[in-house]
C-alpha cells in the first residue's frame, strides 16, 4: 500500500529551480540561423530550461534565457530564418503504478523512481514493486500532461490533465508521479526520476483487456493535486 | 488530492460509465465555487443522477465520431484535432436544462438556488472546461486503442511513443520525424484543469 502526500525532497527542489511543471505553449516566433528567436507576441508561459522544438530548431534546444517580452535565447544556434509556430514544452513529468502488496509502503519520503520493474524497492527505487507492462503501460508509466500551476485563494495549485490507459490488463494501489527531465544534478544516479508525490488507491483497483483512467481533482485550493500553503 | 479512478473491462469505457464520470466531476466541482448551502447532499445526488442520463448521448456521440473518423482516415486521424466545441455547447445547454427542469405538475425539480449555483459566469466556465477536457479524453482513449491496433503505422507509432514518454520521446529519429509533434500538440491541448477561473490571482 502507500501513503498519500507530495514526497518531502520535492518541496525542497521546487525552490531549487528542480522542477518545471509549466505547461506546453505554441508559440509563433522569427529564427534567424543564431540562438535568438523573436518577434514574437508574448514570453509569457515560457521558462528558462524549457524544451524548444519546431522547424529550424535542433534537437534538444532548451531556453536559455528570456531577452525581452518578445524574444528568447536558445542554446542551440537554429538552422535558417524563418517564422514558424514552436513548442515550448516543460518538464517531462510521468505517472507509474504500483502493483498489489508491494514489499514497500511508498510514502512522502519517497525520493527518486530509481529503476522501474528492476531491483529492491527502496525510498529511491519503485522497482519490481511496479505493475509489469499491459496495454499502452510501459515500464516507467504514463506520460503526464502540465498545466501551469496557478494560485487559488493564496494556496499554489499543480495539476495535470487525466491519464487513460488502454488494452491493459492490471492490478494497482497506488501511483507515483515523478519527474522524467533532468535539472539537477546529484551525487549518485540516476539524475532523472526525481519523486513529486504518492497517491493511495484506498484499495487494488483492477482492469482486465480494458480501460482505466486515472482523473485529475478539481485544481482547487482544497482538492488541487499538488499544494503549497 | 484523490484521484478518481474508472476501469472498465474488455475496451473503451461505455457512454454510460462516462456520462456517470462527467457527473461525478459536475458535482465535485461545483463545491469550488458558490455557496456550500446552495447544493444539499440530496440535491446534489439528485441532481447528478438526472444530469448523468442526460448527458449519455452527449458521450455517445462524441465517441461515435471519433470512431467513424478513425475508421474513414485511418491513423492519418491522429494528427487531426479534435473538435468538440458543439458537442460542448451542446452538453452545457441540457445540464442547464436538467437544472431547470419542472415535473409533471410544472414544479420546479430542483430548489433556485441550484440555478443560481450553475448558471452564472464562473459556474459556466467551470462547467465548459470540465466538458472541453472530458470529451477531449474521450476521444484520445478511442485514439489510444485504435493506435494500439496498427501498431506499425507511424503516426500510431508517434502517438504510443508520446503519451508513454510525452515531449521527450521526440528526441527519437522514428517519433521526431513521423508526427511526433503533430501528436503531442494534440495531447497538450485542453490541459486547463476545472477550476473557478474567478478565484485564480495573478
Amino acid at each position: 500500500m502507500a501513503t498519500t502526500g507530495i514526497c518531502n525532497s520535492w518541496k525542497a527542489e521546487v525552490m531549487q529551480a528542480g522542477h518545471c511543471l509549466m505547461a506546453t505553449l505554441a508559440q509563433s516566433g522569427a529564427t534567424h540561423t543564431n540562438k535568438i528567436i523573436d518577434t514574437m507576441a508574448t514570453t509569457a508561459g515560457i521558462a528558462v530550461g524549457m524544451t524548444v522544438t519546431g522547424t529550424n530548431v535542433p534537437a534538444s534546444t532548451v531556453v536559455e534565457s528570456i531577452t525581452s517580452a518578445a524574444a528568447v535565447t536558445v542554446s542551440n544556434a537554429t538552422s535558417g530564418s524563418a517564422t514558424n509556430t514552436m513548442t515550448f514544452t516543460g518538464d517531462a513529468l510521468k505517472l507509474a503504478l504500483v502493483k498489489t502488496s508491494p514489499a514497500r509502503t511508498f510514502d512522502n519520503t519517497q525520493t527518486n523512481i530509481g529503476t522501474p520493474g528492476s531491483g529492491t524497492p527502496g525510498a529511491a527505487n519503485l522497482g519490481t514493486d511496479e505493475i509489469a507492462a499491459s496495454g499502452t503501460y510501459s515500464s516507467g508509466g504514463m506520460a503526464l500532461t502540465n498545466t501551469t500551476p496557478v494560485v487559488v485563494s493564496g494556496v499554489a495549485v499543480g495539476t495535470f490533465s487525466n491519464v487513460s490507459i488502454t488494452g491493459a490488463t492490471i492490478s494497482t494501489t497506488a501511483a507515483i508521479i515523478y519527474n522524467n527531465s533532468t535539472r539537477l544534478g546529484a551525487a549518485a544516479t540516476p539524475l532523472n526520476g526525481r519523486t513529486v508525490s504518492v497517491h493511495d488507491f484506498g484499495g487494488t483497483q483492477t482492469v482486465t483487456a480494458g480501460t482505466l483512467t486515472l482523473t485529475m481533482p478539481t485544481a482547487d485550493q482544497t482538492n488541487g493535486l499538488l499544494r503549497i500553503s | 488530492m484523490r484521484m478518481l479512478l474508472l476501469a472498465t473491462d474488455n475496451g473503451p469505457h461505455t457512454p454510460e460509465s462516462l456520462a456517470g464520470w462527467t457527473a461525478g466531476q459536475i458535482i465535485d466541482t461545483s463545491a469550488a465555487w458558490g455557496s456550500s448551502d446552495d447544493l444539499s447532499y440530496n440535491d446534489a445526488i439528485r441532481l447528478r443522477d438526472r444530469v448523468e442520463k442526460a448527458l449519455i448521448a452527449h458521450h455517445r456521440e462524441v465517441q461515435d465520431r471519433e470512431r467513424q473518423n478513425l475508421k474513414e482516415r485511418g491513423s492519418e486521424h491522429l494528427a487531426v484535432a479534435p473538435e468538440a466545441s458543439a458537442d460542448v455547447a451542446d452538453a452545457l445547454e441540457t445540464i442547464m436544462q436538467v437544472i431547470v427542469s419542472r415535473d409533471e405538475y410544472g414544479a420546479p425539480v430542483f430548489p433556485p438556488s441550484i440555478r443560481t449555483h450553475f448558471d452564472n459566469p464562473a459556474g459556466r466556465l467551470a462547467l465548459t472546461n470540465l466538458l472541453v477536457r472530458n470529451f477531449h479524453e474521450v476521444a484520445m482513449i478511442e485514439r489510444s486503442w485504435h493506435a494500439q491496433g496498427d501498431p506499425d503505422h507511424p503516426m500510431a507509432k508517434a502517438f504510443l511513443a508520446v503519451k508513454s514518454d510525452g515531449h521527450l520521446a521526440l528526441a527519437r529519429p522514428d517519433v521526431g520525424a513521423l508526427g511526433g509533434h503533430e501528436v503531442l500538440a494534440l495531447m497538450h491541448q485542453h490541459n486547463t484543469p476545472p477550476q473557478v477561473a474567478s478565484a485564480v490571482e495573478g
